[in-house]
């Protein structure tokens, strides 16, 4: 079974650095010293960029594991999210986990492990190896939602992820085990070989590939399995948040894409038709029920179920010709990116006003930071889709890759409601830039360096990316 | 009457179902877990049947993976209740509106 | 004329009811010794009420029971496929079970061993 030379932990490397990294935080609280929180934020930053540098640069490839994980382009383009992700929170949101009192070496720690999930799952070979990345992922970060567990918000919010995520494990399990008694395989690529040879018209291959979908679309709130997400993201904390709607999104979707577009894709016809349905009602649900939300982080969910839809559009490109993966992940960076960055930033900037995440507390904020009004415009822009942003070369490449693939109805579709979308978007820049700050708002106090360095590279790299997509998109297009 | 993989699929699938129906309609948290645990016994019987039926381990292996995971998520769940409960000394979700608008 | 027949026998039905209930408090034997009328008549004392308040402490440790039990599942396919993975299987379950002792450490550095 597996002996050594099948192994390959070498192409590993990044996994086991970042779980080492999580240890190591524990370990450091358990035998250290109270006073010694800074070792915690320099052992994950330790790991998370050593663990980037073996993604970019990899000692080894391919299959690990005796086919259990596999080190592909597909994996190395999700690592790298993943891992931008990552040294995005660390680098930025030191500040806003002081002020909110949340545990260190917890937070820390668990925010590794959920990366050691979410890297399992977008470099999983093997069944088994998707619901174990996920898991992980999930009961992390059912933790870290639970890490504000003073405010009555942040444990319904924990309460709510935990019912809904253990839930929806429940669909993909029977899924998988329907489709492991139809095919008798666990492997991926073996399930891709048999059902070569096998009718795929049979209903436990169907029911089987349906009850995952609906297991693989709660994680990635995808309407009508979207209801949590505006309650979850708006309770947890909005480090948590920004952790969990970019980055576990971005590890679900690959792991989407990785068990329907090549392991079951010869049973494209039995899952297409709910994608396809599902990605139309989350592209309108989403972003009108963004139009009416009064606070900035609900807004910022409904709109990040809506980018759920958007992204379903390169998944349904993908199975009828695997090159348009490249569109998803690529948009998964920019979405990644720009989401971290608004929900760090919208924290920062609402604590300075109402403290409730409101969108009113971004009005007059242009008199007091304009470098600050400027990040923000810019983000926004990108979410928007509007050039010369990365968003826009993003969703771009999504629905060409709709259109190609014969989805012309779903392509209109999405650029409709992106034109609705940029209504809620445009009015949060309209208050920073036109409005003025609530009498009586307390002084501005400068935001902490570290967040301002960091949100100011990533909107650079949104520009950077829209101006040349090719940076990233050479990595992505190496599946 | 020779049991039959098809005789596991149904035991399973009520046992499926049951777990759904209790996760949709309970309103205490203990019970929705509990119902979790359910399906996810459920998928262990299928895991294990079709393994024998298919001639190969994989199924049972998937099933150590699974009932490990199940414990970790009962562990986290318990606590995430009991946290809910000190604060409110009740276990019911009816002010939390699961899976509603 | 017919609805007197109802009163009658409601009437009727109501003295019986009263009198197998009169009769029956008149004539059963009552308990001599209040032990008679407990659950257990003989044996262990009883105090205090069914439904008791479990400590919070049972729940730490059975929390950490579970997990620590169930955990252990992955021990018995290492042993039984023993001679097969030789020292790579050795390694790796060293370092499954190095990741448990520091759980454990972890869960004593955070007093939940101790009795609360």
């Amino acid at each position: 079974m597996s002996d050594a030379s099948s192994l390959n932990l070498l192409s590993l490397l990044p996994e086991m650095l970042v779980a080492l990294a999580g240890l190591l935080v524990i370990l450091a609280n358990a035998v250290g010293r109270d006073s010694a929180d800074g070792a915690h934020r320099w052992i994950s930053l330790l790991g998370v960029l050593s663990a980037l540098w073996f993604t970019l640069n990899p000692l080894a490839t391919g299959a690990a594991m005796s086919g259990t994980a596999v080190h592909d382009g597909l994996a190395m383009a999700g690592n790298t999210v993943i891992l931008a992700v990552l040294l995005l929170l660390l680098l930025g949101g030191e500040s806003y986990l002081k002020s909110r009192r949340i545990p260190l070496a917890e937070y820390h720690s668990l925010s590794l492990f959920a990366a050691t999930g979410m890297m399992s799952l977008v470099s999983a070979g093997d069944l088994v190896t998707v619901f174990m990345g996920i898991e992980v992922l999930s009961i992390s970060l059912y933790c870290m939602a639970a890490l504000l567990n003073e405010e009555e918000g942040g444990r319904e919010a924990a309460l709510k992820y935990f019912l809904t995520g253990s839930f929806a494990s429940g669909f993909l399990l029977f899924g998988m085990a329907l489709v492991f008694g139809f095919t008798g395989t666990t492997n991926l690529d073996a399930i891709a070989h048999s059902l070569t040879s096998l009718d795929t018209d049979n209903w436990m291959l169907i029911g089987g590939a349906l009850l995952m979908l609906i297991g693989f679309l709660f994680k990635v709130s995808v309407a009508p399995f979207h209801n949590w997400a505006p309650d979850v993201y708006d309770g947890s904390p909005a480090i948590v948040t920004a952790f969990m709607s970019t980055a576990a999104k971005a590890a679900a979707f690959t792991g989407l894409a990785r068990v329907f577009v090549p392991a079951l894709g010869e049973a494209a016809d039995a899952w297409i038709p709910m994608l396809a349905l599902c990605a139309a009602l989350t592209m309108i649900l989403g972003n009108f029920s963004a139009l009416v939300q009064d606070s900035f982080k609900r807004m910022l969910a409904y709109s990040g179920v809506a980018h759920a839809g958007y992204l379903l559009l390169g998944i349904l490109a993908a199975s009828s010709d695997s090159a348009h993966m490249a569109s998803v992940l690529f948009y998964l960076l920019p979405y990644a990116l720009i989401n971290g960055v608004l929900f760090l930033v919208g924290a920062a900037i609402s604590r300075q006003r109402s403290g409730k995440n409101l969108l009113d507390d971004f009005k007059g904020l242009a008199a007091d930071s304009p470098l600050l009004a400027i990040l923000i415009t810019v983000c926004l822009l990108a979410l928007a889709g509007i050039p010369p942003t990365a968003g826009f070369v993003g969703k771009f490449y999504l629905f060409m890759g709709a259109v190609d693939a014969g989805h012309v109805g779903l392509a209109c579709l999405g650029i409709l409601t992106s034109v609705v979308s940029v209504y809620f978007y445009l009015r949060v820049i309209v208050y920073a830039w036109f409005h003025k700050a609530p009498a009586g708002s307390a002084p501005w106090t400068p935001l902490d360096g570290g967040l301002v360095l960091v949100t100011g590279l990533s909107a650079l790299l949104l520009l950077v990316l829209g101006v040349w997509p090719n940076l990233w998109l050479s990595i992505t297009a190496t599946i | 009457m020779v049991l039959g993989p098809n005789h596991f699929l149904l035991l399973a699938l009520v046992l499926f179902g049951i777990g759904v129906t209790g996760v949709l309609v309970r309103r205490n948290a203990l019970v929705i877990l509990m119902s979790v645990e359910l399906m996810l016994n459920a998928v262990n019987l299928l895991l294990v049947a079709f393994s024998h039926y298919n001639g190969n381990l994989a199924g049972q292996a998937f099933t150590f993976f699974t009932m490990t995971v199940a414990a970790a998520e009962v562990a986290v769940g318990l606590a995430i209740i009991v946290m809910l409960y000190r604060h409110r000394l009740d276990t019911s979700i009816e002010h939390i509106r699961l899976f509603r608008h | 004329m017919n609805y007197l027949i109802v009163f009658l026998e409601l009437l009727l039905s109501m003295a019986l009811v009263v009198g197998a209930l009169a009769f029956s408090r008149l004539l059963a034997p009552r308990p001599a010794v209040q032990t008679e009328s407990r659950p257990y008549e003989c044996g262990a004392e009883l105090v205090g009420n069914a439904r008791v308040r479990f400590h919070a402490g049972y729940y730490l440790v059975a929390l950490l029971f579970l997990v620590f039990d169930v955990e252990a599942a992955f021990l018995y396919p290492w042993a039984m496929a023993q001679a097969q993975v030789g020292l790579v299987g050795l390694i790796e379950i060293v370092v499954f079970i190095s990741i448990l002792l520091l759980a454990l450490v972890y869960a004593w550095k955070k007093r939940v061993l101790e009795w609360l």
